[in-house]
């Protein structure tokens, strides 16, 4: 008994510029972080959801059960996290929108299957959630420790896309630019939220819909016996074919020549590596965002992303007041790395700090970036708790003697 | 099964070799009045990797195996006894390689 | 995708007419043949009768899906000509999960190993059939790891030799069919790759079954299970199956224990008909569909409260206005603004 127009309206809801008619609640919300998420995936036409229950990304799963059955998706809880992430793989290459909610243990099980949605250039998105680790850690407590997990957790060599909110609103607003970066790039795409994040509740504006912009799906043109999975257009991104319409492709997680036949050999590999890569990179501009605050007359710059920029703007503020000339550069995409924007500013500023809640992850990235041109202060923290913002300002008036 | 046949004689059909004529364990009700089915064998030789499982299972005994060699160096089948192949497509089903089908009969109608 | 077109047997072309093609070359992948497959293997066959069942019973091939994982067996999406995709090891079924609820008119078909699909995908296998998802899964247990080189399975039985059980397995193998219709499979048979014609009846079936179909294909696996148990090549396995199996339609599958030796209980177990996943859900997607319509005309002037709706179900869609504005509320009927001002930052989670 599937409903009538089941899924037609599906593969509408993947190949539409605009959030299809009737979905969309604008308002004003009071919401937390993950239903911001949710109603965000049902604005970007998420039509189906698959996940395993996990504190503190629950609530995602919660709402969209709620949520999806009346917009027209598909709402499953998987048996676990593998499945979750293969679960929506799948209902991808059938044409829908799809994403999955997890948290630190739950990722570490999606690994595997991030990286066959890297290989078979699936669009999706993930959302993590995260929670301060290693192991079952602080479930109920923040951490940013993942942030290196998302880069580089699943084997082999890739590029990974990851944004990360700073409130329930960019949780809504992010969401949506998730989608639309894994459809522009057919590529899993991470939001990397975090527990303060996520349970914080604030108010979140849904914009009406025809102030969203959607990025449909590149569906081939091509007619079924002329068409191969993995011949890319000329930004390195293949277009797809919807699964059940004749053209019958065949994909694999195995190393693939462009007609998605296993080609297992060092050239195949060179080959397939370098645009999964290329695609990614090359396009660095399109995916870059960041915030930059009071950083015209900055000496000295707070780097931080996610829940941590909120106290690093507070702590800018207050070493204003000292007379410490602090500036904010917040990175909302902090995979791929902005490199370039990161050395720019090394270049003007007599230190770096970067506080964030893990013992040092990004601090790498921004100490390999500025290539010494400046001093880079990493402000750890164990998790479970946000900075408190006399510990950053000592950190940075030590920076500055 | 919807073979139409009782379950034991399907069995009988499918794997268990027989002697030189069908042996039933009663004879069937239909005997002489169900046409005689007339099979064909056709073979893509070089596809065979010699499991030698339709020379072993064909319930007629129509194949043996060749003494020539095929381009990968096995030994594929052969028909012997053409006249005796009933069209029964078990050989068909078994290949592993696809490399051996049947059509019925040109007097049958087959093409 | 031209498949190349098969040429006449270039020796011995007089003993054996040649051919114009192979009745099943049109659902295979003929540009990726020869497979990898062994001589004695049973995949080729078990893959020939899911081809012929697909031809016999006329469904369409563009809305049939194989999804495979990973292994000997696994390859077996790669070979047919259909949408096939080529998962990771033991994740077939979660990814044909999502092929199958994002597009219910698809027939998705599992087609994986005894390893992928009770072993390291055991999880999946049974959720699956739990939820009675409208799927169709082929495992062909071969009693071993093939593809990395004979390694101990969770089918090998008891005693047998494998690597990394040197000395003899010493664990209890599964029970595929009993633990399929435990978990709630509506069809569970088991056939060898003797039994050809009954699994190709058996796969038409499940092709047709709107439920979990689960089908075990019991496989020789002849340079690594049986070399390395001196049990001979894979032609003399087919004649242990053909001397030990016992066909026993309906059989309890609690009996269907498979030993090293000894008798192989065959048939069609269990055939039964429950509520599949995709129809329970979409039987709660109309249900809420008809409560809503049902609370707007209560909500029409002259029409009852609102509150008596029903307060927990979800208020019905506002239409879209000029932003930003007021909404009608959260999900639980609660007033943004009002909570704003006065509640303090917890979650609004659902209850």
């Amino acid at each position: 008994m599937v409903s009538a127009g089941w899924v037609e309206r599906i593969k509408e809801s993947s190949s539409e510029a605009k959030v299809l008619p009737g979905i969309l609640r604008p308002g004003a919300y009071f919401f937390n972080g993950d239903e911001a998420a949710a109603e965000g995936a049902i604005a970007a036409n998420g039509r189906f959801f698959a996940a395993y229950p996990i504190t503190p990304a629950t609530e995602i799963a919660e709402r969209c059960a709620a949520r999806f059955p009346e917009c027209g998706g598909m709402f499953i809880q998987m048996e676990d996290e593998l499945a979750a992430m293969n679960c929506i793989l799948g209902a991808a290459w059938a044409g829908a929108k799809a994403l999955t909610s997890t948290s630190g243990p739950g990722f570490s099980l999606m690994m595997e299957n991030l990286g066959l949605g890297i290989m078979l250039e699936t669009p999706v998105v993930l959302a993590n959630v995260q929670r301060a680790g290693p192991s079952t850690g602080l479930p109920t407590s923040v951490g940013q420790q993942d942030m290196m997990q998302a880069r580089w957790g699943s084997h082999g060599d890739y590029e990974i896309i990851a944004l990360c909110p700073d409130s329930p609103q960019e949780c809504f607003d992010l969401m949506i630019r998730a989608f639309n970066l894994s459809e522009q790039f057919r590529t899993p795409v991470l939001l990397m939220s975090d527990e303060t994040i996520g349970h914080m509740t604030e108010k979140v504006i849904i914009p009406p819909a025809e102030e969203i912009e959607l990025v449909p799906r590149r569906y081939t043109r091509a007619a079924p016996g002329d068409y191969w999975p993995y011949v890319p257009d000329e930004d390195l991104v293949p277009p797809m074919a919807r699964a059940g319409t004749g053209y019958r492709y065949h994909v694999t997680g195995l190393t693939h020549d462009h007609r998605g036949y296993p080609d297992l050999d060092a050239e195949g590999q060179h080959q397939l590596l370098w645009r999964l890569k290329n695609k990614i990179l090359q396009n660095q501009k399109k995916i870059l965002s960041f915030e930059m605050a009071r950083m015209d007359d900055a000496e000295v710059c707070l780097l931080a992303y996610g829940c941590s920029s909120r106290v690093a703007r507070s702590v800018m503020e207050l070493a204003r007041e000292r007379g410490i000339r602090a500036g904010l550069l917040r990175l909302i995409t902090v995979w791929p790395f902005p490199d370039d924007l990161v050395r720019d500013v090394a270049g003007r500023v007599k230190a770096i700090i970067v506080p964030e809640i893990n013992l040092g992850q990004i601090v790498r990235e921004v100490e390999r970036a500025a290539r010494g041109r400046t001093k880079v202060v990493s402000v750890p923290h164990a998790g479970g708790g946000l900075h408190t913002e006399p510990a950053v300002l000592q950190v940075i008036e030590e920076a500055l003697r | 099964m919807d073979s139409g046949y009782p379950e034991k004689l399907t069995m009988q059909m499918d794997g268990t070799p027989q002697a030189e004529s069908p042996q039933f364990w009663r004879k069937p009700i239909d005997e002489g009045k169900a046409p005689k089915l007339v099979g064909v064998v056709l073979m893509i030789p070089e596809r065979c990797k010699g499991c030698g499982w339709c020379v072993e299972f064909c319930p007629r005994k129509v194949l043996v195996i060749s003494e020539r060699f095929n381009i990968k160096g096995y030994h594929y089948p052969r028909v012997a006894k053409p006249e005796e192949c009933v069209d029964c497509r078990l050989c068909e089903r078994l290949c592993p390689e696809f490399a051996i089908y049947l059509k019925r009969s040109p007097a049958q109608g087959g093409s | 995708m031209n498949p190349e077109t098969p040429k006449k047997g270039t020796d011995g072309g007089d003993e054996l007419p040649g051919s114009d093609g192979h009745p099943m070359d049109r659902i295979l992948r003929m540009d990726r043949m020869p497979h990898i497959w062994c001589p004695g293997c049973g995949l080729g066959t078990t893959v020939s009768c899911f081809a012929l069942a697909v031809n016999e019973c006329g469904i369409d091939y563009d809305k049939l899906c194989v999804v495979s994982g990973i292994g000997c067996t696994g390859r077996a999406a790669g070979y047919l000509r259909l949408d096939g995709y080529h998962t990771t090891h033991g994740r077939a079924i979660p990814f044909a999960t999502g092929l199958h609820l994002a597009n219910p008119d698809l027939k998705v078909v599992v087609i994986s190993g005894d390893g992928d699909l009770s072993a390291i995908g055991g999880n999946h296998l049974i959720h699956a059939a739990r939820r009675n998802l409208n799927l169709v899964v082929i495992c062909v247990n071969n009693f071993i790891y093939g593809m990395t080189g004979g390694q101990v399975a969770p089918t090998t039985p008891e005693g047998m030799k494998a690597t990394t059980s040197p000395f003899g397995c010493l664990e209890h193998p599964f029970n595929l069919p009993y633990l399929a219709s435990s978990s709630g499979a509506t069809l569970v048979a088991r056939w060898t790759t003797l039994d050809v014609r009954q699994m190709v009846n058996t796969f038409k079936k499940a092709f047709m079954k709107k439920g979990f179909s689960f089908i075990e294909v019991i496989s020789p696996c002849p340079e690594l299970y049986m070399r390395r148990n001196k049990l001979g090549d894979g032609l003399a396995m087919m004649k242990r199956f053909q001397s030990d199996r016992l066909v026993k339609h309906g059989a309890d599958p609690k009996e269907a224990d498979l030993g090293a030796t000894g008798k192989i209980l065959v048939g069609e177990f269990v055939n039964l008909d429950r509520s599949t996943y995709a129809d329970a859900y979409f039987r709660m997607v109309s249900q809420l569909a008809e409560a809503k319509s049902v609370r707007k005309e209560e909500a029409k002037p002259g029409g009852k409260s609102p509150a008596q709706a029903g307060a927990k179900a979800p208020e019905a869609v506002g239409e879209p206005k000029a932003k930003p504005r007021p909404a009608e509320g959260d999900r639980e009927g609660r007033g943004p603004e009002k909570k704003a001002a006065g509640t303090p930052a917890v979650a609004t989670s659902p209850p």
